[in-house]
C-alpha cells in the first residue's frame, strides 16, 4: 500500500472515530430543507397556498350593493382564500389595532344609493402594518370587486334607480304593472349578457416557462415541482463547505502540535502528504454529499436526475472545496486565523451563491458576485441535471478553477510545511 | 459585583479582539439586511410588476385593451415581436379584434418566467383580470344592437364608480413600513442568537479546557461570581451586537424602532435568555465544531420558526403555533407590537414573562451542567 493511501485511510478512519461533527453538519441541511420545505410546500397543485386571509368587513350601508359585495365572499373559491368576519366599525378598528386581522374592508354609508345614482363612492381598506403580503392581496381583491361592481352598476343603471325608488315605498304602494317594463328591460340585458359571459368573452390562461438552455431556442419543459429539490442543493453545498473546511483545517492543528514535522522524518514527501490531504478532503465530501443525496431522495422524494452526472458534479464540487480550503490554509498562519476567516467566507458564499435564498431572488448586483462561488455553480448544476440537461458550464468552471486552486495549494503548502 | 463586571468585561474585550469580530458583528448582518431588505422592497427590475404585452392584433382593439391595462403598480412594455427576455408576457393574438367584433370568446395567453417574482406576477394577473372586466363591461354597456365599429367614436362608457382607499389602523404608525423595517428586527434577533451561542459557547468550552475557569477560582472570586461574570460577558456580547445593528439601521436604513426603551428592554430580556443557553451549550459540548454546528442549527431553527426569516402571516397555522416554542417568536412579537402598532408595556409584558420563563429553564440547565474542569 502506498504512503499516500495509508494517510488517506488514516484520515478517514480518524473522522469515523469521532463522527459527531460530520453527522451534525449532515443533519443540518436535511433539517433545514425539511423545515422550509414543509412550510412552503405548494402541494399537488404546484401553486403556493397562502393561509386564509383574515378579513374584517364593516357594512355601513346595509343596502343591496353591500349585500351583493358581502355575498361574493360566500363563493367557495373566495371562501377558501378569505376568512371573513362581519364586525361593527368600533370593534373592527380595535381588532385592527391589535393586529388580529390582515385587513378590514369598510363599505361606506349610502354605498347602494350612490351606485344607483351613478355617483362615485369609495371602499376603504385598512391594512395591518405588521404584515407584508396579505393586506396587499386583500387590497387587490377589493380593487377587482370595485371594477366588477362598477360595471354591474353601469349596465343595470336604469334598473337600480327603479329598485332604489321602490325600496322607499311600502309594499302596498308598489304597482306590478309599473314595474313590468323595467323587469322586461332587465331580462333583455341579462339575455344579452349571456353572449359575453357564457362562455366568458375574454379568458386568461397562464403558463410558466423556465429560461431556455443556452444555445437552444426552446424553453425547458416544466416538470412537476418538488420544493425540497429546490431547497436542498443550496443547503447541501453550504454545509459541505463547513465539513470540508473543518477537515482541511486539520493541517493547521497538525502543524501546531508537531505531527507534520514528525511525519517528515519518515520517507514521506510533502507533496505526497498534501496530495493525500486534498484527496481525503475530496473523498470525505463525496461520501457525505452522496449520503445526504440518498437521504434526500428517500425522505423528500427528490429526483436528482442522471446518477452519473450527479456523481460527476458532486466530485468536481468536492474537489473544488478541498482545493480551495487547501489553498487558504497555505496562507493562514494558524488555526485561529483559519477559523476566523473560513466561516465568514463560507457564509458569504452561501449568501451570494444562492444557498440562503433562491438565486433569482437575489438583487441583480449581488447576483453577479454569486458567479464567483461554488454554491452558485453547484445549485445551477443540480437544477440542470434535474431538468435533464448536462451542466457543461458548472463542470467547466468548477474543474478549471479547482485545478488552479489545487496547483496553488500544492506549491504554497509545500513551502509552508517545509518552512 | 465588581468581580462579576471584571470577568464579564474581559470576555467582551477578548471577543472584540477576535479577527472575525468585525465580520460577524457588522459586515455579515449588513449583507443580510441588504439582501433581504431589498428582497422585500421588491427586485428593482421587477418591482412594479413588469408586464410585456406582445400585441399581434391587426385591429384597433388590441391597442385599446393595452390602454385598459395601464394602472398604478404595473410597468408595461408593448412589443410587436416576441422579446428574448421577459418576466411575464401577455400575448394578444392576431385575431383579437376580429373576435371581439364577432363577440366570440377567446383566451389570452400569459407566459411567466419561472424565475420572476411571484408577488409581482400576482399583481400583474390581477391587473389583467381588472382590464378584462372593464373591457367586457364597456362592450355590454355599449350594447349588442349598435354598430361595434362605431365604438371608438363614442366616449368610453365605463367609469370607475367605486374607488378603493387604503389606510393603516388609527393610533398605529402613520408611514407605510419599508422592507428594512420588517427585516432588521428579524436579522437582529437571529444574529444575537448566533453570535451569543457560538462565541459564548466556544469561550466557555475553551476556558474550561485550558483551565482558565479553574485559575479564576484560585483568585478571590467565588463560583457564583465566576458564573455571573461569564453570564454577564455573554449578555454584553448580545447587547453590543444589537447596538451595532441598531445604529447601522438608524443611520443607513432609517429604521423605525417605535419606543426605543421598550425595544431595548426586549433586546435585553432576549439576550439574557440566549446568554444562559450559550453557557449550557458550552458546558455540555466539548468540541468547537460541535458547538458551531449545534448553535447554527438551534439559531436557524429558532429564527425560522420565530418569524425572523419570512413574514409570519404566510406560514401555515400549525407552524405558527409551533413557533411559540422559539424564544425568537416572543421577541419578534414584541418588536411587531412596538414598531408597527405603537404599543406600550401593558401590551407586551406577557411576552417578557415568557422570555424570562425561557431564561429560567436555560439558566437551570446552565447551572446544572456548568463545570470548572473537564
Amino acid at each position: 500500500m502506498s504512503r499516500t493511501t495509508l494517510i488517506i485511510r488514516n484520515d478517514i478512519r480518524r473522522r469515523l472515530k469521532a463522527p459527531m461533527a460530520t453527522i451534525l453538519f449532515l443533519v443540518i441541511p436535511l433539517a433545514m430543507t425539511a423545515l422550509i420545505g414543509m412550510i412552503f410546500d405548494p402541494g399537488s397543485g404546484n401553486e403556493t397556498q397562502l393561509p386564509p386571509i383574515k378579513l374584517l368587513l364593516v357594512d355601513h350601508d346595509k343596502g343591496l350593493a353591500s349585500k351583493f359585495l358581502i355575498g361574493a365572499f360566500d363563493q367557495q373559491e373566495i371562501k377558501d382564500m378569505f376568512q371573513v368576519t362581519l364586525v361593527d366599525a368600533a370593534a373592527g378598528e380595535k381588532l385592527m389595532k391589535k393586529g388580529k386581522a390582515s385587513a378590514m374592508l369598510v363599505i361606506p354609508e349610502h354605498f347602494s344609493d350612490d351606485l344607483a345614482e351613478q355617483k362615485v363612492s369609495a371602499l376603504e381598506v385598512v391594512k395591518n402594518p405588521s404584515e407584508e403580503f396579505l393586506p396587499g392581496v386583500a387590497e387587490e381583491f377589493a380593487r377587482t370587486m370595485a371594477v366588477g361592481l362598477s360595471a354591474i352598476a353601469q349596465i343595470f343603471a336604469d334598473e337600480l334607480k327603479v329598485i332604489k325608488s321602490a325600496s322607499k315605498l311600502e309594499l302596498k304602494d308598489i304597482s306590478i304593472a309599473q314595474m313590468t317594463p323595467f323587469l322586461e328591460m332587465a331580462k333583455v340585458k341579462i339575455i344579452a349578457l349571456q353572449s359575453y359571459l357564457s362562455p366568458l368573452l375574454l379568458q386568461l390562461k397562464t403558463s410558466t416557462t423556465a429560461k431556455p438552455p443556452k444555445g437552444t431556442g426552446a424553453a425547458a419543459q416544466p416538470k412537476s415541482f418538488n420544493i425540497f429539490s429546490y431547497i436542498m442543493p443550496g443547503m447541501l453545498i453550504m454545509f459541505l463547505l463547513f465539513i470540508i473546511e473543518a477537515f482541511m483545517r486539520e493541517i493547521q492543528n497538525e502543524r501546531a502540535d508537531g505531527k507534520i514535522r514528525r511525519m517528515m522524518f519518515s520517507p514521506l514527501s510533502t507533496r505526497e502528504l498534501i496530495m493525500a490531504r486534498l484527496f481525503s478532503g475530496w473523498l470525505l465530501g463525496v461520501l457525505v454529499c452522496s449520503l445526504a443525496m440518498v437521504v434526500g431522495s428517500l425522505l423528500f422524494g427528490i429526483d436528482w436526475g442522471n446518477s452519473l452526472l450527479v456523481f460527476l458534479l458532486v466530485a468536481v464540487s468536492c474537489f473544488w472545496c478541498a482545493a480551495f480550503f487547501g489553498m487558504l490554509n497555505a496562507f493562514f498562519k494558524n488555526k485561529n486565523q483559519a477559523g476566523a476567516f473560513s466561516s465568514p467566507i463560507i457564509l458569504g458564499f452561501a449568501a451570494f451563491g444562492g444557498s440562503m435564498l433562491p438565486l433569482e431572488q437575489i438583487p441583480q448586483g449581488m447576483r453577479w458576485l454569486g458567479q464567483f462561488t461554488v454554491n452558485n455553480w453547484f445549485i445551477t448544476g443540480c437544477r440542470e441535471i434535474m431538468d435533464g440537461r448536462i451542466p457543461y458550464g458548472p463542470f467547466f468552471v468548477l474543474t478549471i478553477s479547482g485545478l488552479v486552486f489545487a496547483g496553488v495549494a500544492m506549491v504554497a503548502l509545500q513551502r509552508r510545511l517545509s518552512a | 459585583m465588581k468581580k462579576i463586571w471584571h470577568i464579564g468585561f474581559l470576555d467582551l474585550k477578548l471577543t472584540v479582539k477576535d479577527k472575525a469580530f468585525f465580520f460577524w458583528m457588522l459586515a455579515f448582518p449588513l449583507v443580510f439586511i441588504l439582501i433581504f431588505g431589498n428582497l422585500f422592497q421588491g427586485n428593482k427590475t421587477d418591482a412594479k410588476a413588469a408586464l410585456t404585452v406582445l400585441n399581434r392584433d391587426q385591429g384597433k382593439w388590441g391597442a385599446y385593451f393595452v390602454e385598459k391595462l395601464k394602472a398604478p403598480g404595473i410597468e408595461l412594455a408593448v412589443e410587436t415581436e416576441e422579446p428574448k427576455e421577459y418576466f411575464r408576457m401577455l400575448v394578444i393574438p392576431t385575431d383579437f379584434s376580429a373576435k371581439i367584433e364577432r363577440r366570440a370568446a377567446q383566451t389570452l395567453q400569459l407566459k411567466k418566467d419561472s424565475a420572476a417574482s411571484l408577488q409581482a406576477g400576482a399583481v400583474a394577473e390581477t391587473k389583467i383580470a381588472q382590464a378584462m372586466v372593464k373591457l367586457i363591461a364597456e362592450l355590454i354597456i355599449y350594447g349588442n344592437q349598435r354598430d361595434i365599429k362605431a365604438f371608438f367614436n363614442a366616449r368610453s362608457p365605463y367609469r370607475d364608480l367605486i374607488q378603493v382607499r387604503t389606510r393603516l389602523p388609527e393610533g398605529t404608525i402613520t408611514k407605510v413600513p419599508s422592507g428594512f423595517d420588517h427585516v432588521i428586527p428579524g436579522i437582529l434577533v437571529q444574529f444575537v442568537m448566533m453570535m451569543v451561542l457560538i462565541y459564548g459557547g466556544i469561550s466557555v468550552m475553551e476556558d474550561r479546557k485550558h483551565r482558565v475557569l479553574a485559575r479564576i477560582l484560585y483568585s478571590s472570586a467565588s463560583f457564583a461570581e465566576l458564573f455571573g461574570g461569564k453570564f454577564l460577558g455573554r449578555v454584553l456580547m448580545g447587547l453590543l451586537q444589537s447596538a451595532i445593528l441598531i445604529t447601522a439601521g438608524l443611520l443607513f436604513f432609517h429604521l423605525n424602532l417605535g419606543s426605543i426603551w421598550l425595544s431595548g428592554l426586549n433586546i435585553l430580556v432576549f439576550t439574557i435568555a440566549m446568554a444562559a443557553l450559550s453557557i449550557f451549550v458550552g458546558s455540555v459540548l466539548k468540541k468547537e465544531e460541535l458547538i458551531v454546528g449545534v448553535s447554527v442549527l438551534t439559531a436557524n431553527v429558532f429564527a425560522a420558526l420565530g418569524g425572523c426569516w419570512w413574514p409570519a402571516e404566510i406560514v401555515p397555522p400549525a407552524f405558527r403555533a409551533l413557533g411559540m416554542a422559539s424564544p425568537a417568536y416572543w421577541a419578534m412579537d414584541v418588536f411587531h407590537q412596538v414598531i408597527f402598532f405603537g404599543k406600550g408595556f401593558a401590551a407586551v409584558w406577557p411576552n417578557f414573562l415568557v422570555l424570562l420563563g425561557f431564561t429560567a429553564v436555560f439558566m437551570a440547565l446552565a447551572l446544572r451542567f456548568f463545570k470548572i474542569e473537564e
